[in-house]
């Protein structure tokens, strides 16, 4: 996870590559992709070569059926090997995944219907919250640690940021503990609720703003008005 | 097959018979007829929800009745029309495969076809309440479903109604259990029953099984509705969603197996030979019905609520199972002398889409991954694919396969090949494009999007293609509808088929079987005797 | 196993809880296995009672005690109807 340290007022030192949700995903789908497709393909083949060389034919009269269990305790093994690999790719790195660090950027997230508000307890006074026709914004620094306090006020919502490629839902009487990494550079994207949580569901979104280090430390000076 | 006919009251063939007539094969096609009904009312629901997709925008309704739309086709399509259709293709042919004369609690499996009947009407009256149908999905999602989020009776008839089903399936499952365990004929061991005999009796257990944790589910949020603080804890939702995907994850295999084991039918029919692996098929039904009792917690990865690395391990072990059922289905073509009718290309249809959603499945078997796609289009096309491109799939090649013996007369083999063709380019036009927007970013059960996200595109592609699906059904009917004003008499044996629902009448008889049946040394009587009488 | 996992109550007793009605089932429906004859009916009216009357007690719910009150009534029609249809 690196060495992070956050110094009073913004500043930040960190290592010039993190882990992160983002990289946590491809690390698994790098794995799963081949394989299904790989499964889908000798599927597709064997069923086409079957469908072409056995078809019926006048004067071809079908084979009468052979079992041959080892064939069928074969492939049980075969796949018992690929779901092991693939259940300890995902057990390891689910593990690191939701792993917490012991610090980091805090922040407090809200979910409500039908909005989010935003606080963070190291810039006290600061305060992003959804308006009619104006989602909120998540400030956020880029490349560190930031952790994630989720809850909601009533009913089942999801914190979803497609870009992290991680969502986590947000529980009455809960609060969700979780660390994101926005990767340097990432200058805005868009979060939604995946929840769903009645009729304005789908107007649940929030905007993000990774920051990078001068702007953060602007964001961090200016009380959060202007970054 | 010995029974004592001894009527209570003469045949009854009027409207009143209709109403209270127990012959199982008359109850299943009443079953069939009424899921069938709710496939085309939930269909219409789903048409009216890609009208509103298309593109950015609301056109068609507005957001409450989106709400509607969705979760009341999800409920329609789930608790109304596959697992109902599913289990009525038992109450068919389990007595029938088993040389059964009459199914084994016949007035229990009447009380089944009356409470699906009257359960899907309640639920679906809540579309003529003030506040209108029941709008917390399909699940009931909780608190979303609590009395003050989502106030009115449309959502308490919604419970009523998904209560009633599910005693329903309990009790046409209890039926087709007690025929296996009681009623076969002479000679039928277990291990000589039929594949699709033994995808029902798996089907069932699990129903029985399941099935009542639903009926709890309900009748707790009923009661929580209506003032029994129940789940208003801080364990409440959670338990409410245990209870509920206690139930939620089997019933999935309910809407499977049975099409599983009519492919397999087909495909051996087709084939010209016995089913590859006979007792390899039969110890993975049961391994796969074990295991996907404790599978459900994979619906709750992103709560944190679960335990979820033992959910993803019982999840993804799931494929040892299917890929010895896809061993089978593929082990019987090889050696065959494959005929391509009707049936066969479905069955084709559905061992290569059903793969399809069950490696999407896998794929969302994984925490990591379903971090980022649970909740999305993505999942929504996983089981699309799986209940759709698949199931409904192995539901026409089950239908067009044993449409001849229920009434005596062949579907149109043109008009079959005309409906499975669109369907197949129906379904993959409209489920393509809804992995790409569930990866994107789309979430699910939303009502409209912006504009900015660019995700019209493959919205309208997704639309065009559900019209598609609409045309194959329609074609469906027209086929339906010709054959019969016009269609080919079937004989009682038009596809050379094995198991003992082809050795009687088409239609069969009352009491199922006149003649004396076939000596049963295996699972395939019909075929034993063709090959005795060559030698 | 899930015991290893989680203290989560619910989520652990629900399956054995579905074993055991399993095992009730598969024993009754082993000990139902009968030798031969029966009678087989032609139609059940108490089949489509005790539906009805499900329905109105599911429908109490909604519609008031009043429902559910005749629909408990209705049941118990139905069931005694049953058992003199069983009689012959």
């Amino acid at each position: 996870m690196g060495n992070v340290r956050l110094a009073r007022g913004g500043g930040w030192e960190c290592p010039l590559w993190l882990p992160g949700t983002r990289h946590d995903f491809a690390h698994v789908q790098d794995l799963y992709l081949p394989v299904a497709a790989a499964v889908f393909a000798v599927v597709l083949v064997a069923l086409a070569f079957t469908l072409v060389r056995y078809r019926a034919r006048p004067g071809r009269a079908p084979r009468p059926t052979r079992d041959h269990y080892a064939v069928d305790a074969g492939l049980a093994v075969v796949l018992g090997v690929v779901v092991a690999v693939l259940v300890t790719v995902t057990l390891r790195t689910n593990d690191e995944e939701t792993a917490l660090a012991r610090a980091g950027f805090r922040v407090d997230a809200i979910a409500f219907q039908w909005g989010w508000q935003f606080t963070y307890p190291s810039r006290p006074g600061v305060v992003d919250r959804s308006a009619p026709g104006r989602p909120a914004t998540l400030h956020v620094p880029a490349g560190t640690t930031v952790q994630v306090d989720l809850r909601t006020r009533d009913v089942v919502h999801a914190f979803w940021i497609p870009d992290l490629r991680f969502k986590r839902d947000a529980w009455p009487h809960k609060t969700a503990r979780f660390d994101l990494r926005f990767p340097p550079g990432t200058a805005a994207g868009v979060g939604h609720c995946a929840q769903f949580c009645g009729l304005k569901h789908s107007d649940m979104v929030f905007f993000v703003d990774a920051m990078d280090r001068a702007r953060f430390a602007t964001w961090s000076r200016q009380g959060g008005r202007r970054a | 097959m010995s029974a004592t006919i001894t009527p209570p009251y003469a045949p009854v063939r009027s409207l009143v018979g209709l109403a209270v007539g127990t012959d199982h094969k008359g109850v299943a096609l009443r079953l069939g007829g009424a899921a069938f009904a709710f496939f085309l009312a939930g269909g219409i629901l789903a048409l009216l929800m890609r009208a509103e997709l298309a593109q950015p925008g609301m056109q068609i309704t507005s957001r409450g009745g989106y709400d509607q739309l969705f979760s009341m086709h999800g409920s329609t399509m789930i608790y109304l029309f596959v697992t109902p259709i599913a289990l009525a293709l038992g109450t068919y042919f389990v007595p029938l495969q088993v040389g059964a004369a009459e199914i084994a609690w016949p007035r229990l499996n009447l009380l089944g076809f009356w409470l699906l009947v009257l359960g899907g009407m309640i639920m679906w009256s809540g579309f003529l309440t003030r506040g209108g149908a029941g709008s917390a999905a399909w699940t009931g999602e909780y608190p979303q479903s609590a009395a003050i989020h989502s106030p009115g009776a449309g959502m308490d008839l919604w419970c009523a109604g998904v209560a009633l089903a599910g005693l329903a399936g309990i009790a046409l499952a209890a039926s087709q259990i007690a025929t296996i365990a009681g009623r076969r004929a002479p000679g039928m061991t277990l291990l000589r029953m039929p594949v699709f005999t033994w995808s029902m009796l798996v089907t069932c257990l699990m129903t029985v099984a399941s099935f009542p944790a639903l009926v709890l589910a309900m009748a707790l949020l009923l009661a929580d509705r209506h003032g029994a603080a129940i789940f208003d804890s801080a364990g409440g939702p959670a338990a409410y969603q245990n209870i509920f995907w206690f139930y939620g994850h089997p019933v999935v295999y309910v809407m499977f197996f049975p099409f599983l084991g009519a492919v397999l039918e087909v495909v051996s029919t087709f084939s010209g030979r016995r089913v590859f692996g006979y007792r390899a098929v039969v110890i993975s039904l049961l391994v796969f019905t074990a295991l996907s009792m404790s599978v459900w917690g994979h619906h709750m990865f992103t709560t944190g609520q679960v335990a979820n690395g033992y959910f993803s391990l019982t999840s993804t072990m799931l494929a040892i199972p299917a890929g010895l059922e896809y061993l089978a289905m593929i082990g019987t073509m090889v050696g065959g002398a494959i005929v391509l009718r009707t049936p066969m290309l479905f069955a084709l249809g559905f061992i290569v889409q059903f793969l399809v959603g069950g490696l999407s499945g896998i794929y969302v078997a994984s925490p990591p991954l379903d971090y980022h796609v649970h909740d999305s289009y993505f999942v929504v096309a996983h089981f699309h694919y799986t209940l759709l491109a698949g199931s409904v799939f192995g539901l026409f090649a089950a239908v067009y396969y044993w449409w001849p013996k229920v009434t005596g007369r062949l579907l149109f083999e043109r008009l079959g090949r005309v409906h499975f063709w669109l369907f197949v380019l129906g379904t993959h036009l409209t489920f393509i494009p809804q992995f790409v927007l569930g990866y994107e970013g789309m979430p699910r059960r939303v009502a409209d999007y912006s504009p900015a996200y660019g995700w019209g595109g493959w919205n309208t592609v997704s639309t065009v293609g559900a019209g598609i699906v609409a045309l194959s059904v329609v074609v469906f009917i027209v086929n339906v509808a010709l054959t019969s004003i016009a269609g080919r008499p079937a004989g009682a044996d038009p596809w050379e088929a094995h198991t003992l629902e082809w050795a009687t009448t088409s239609p069969p008889p009352r009491h199922n079987f006149t003649a004396a049946l076939p000596a049963i040394r295996s699972p395939a009587p019909l075929l034993d005797l063709r090959e005795e009488a060559i030698l | 196993m899930l015991v290893l996992w989680t203290d989560d109550v619910v989520a652990v007793v629900l399956l054995p809880g579905a074993i055991l009605v399993v095992l009730v089932v598969a024993l009754g429906a082993a000990r139902a296995r009968d030798p031969g004859e029966r009678w087989v009916p032609e139609a059940s009216a108490s089949a489509a009672l005790g539906a009805g009357a499900l329905a109105l007690l599911a429908l109490g719910a909604v519609a008031g005690l009043w429902a559910a009150l005749i629909g408990a009534g209705l049941l118990l029609l139905a069931l005694i109807a049953a058992v003199r249809e069983r009689r012959g």
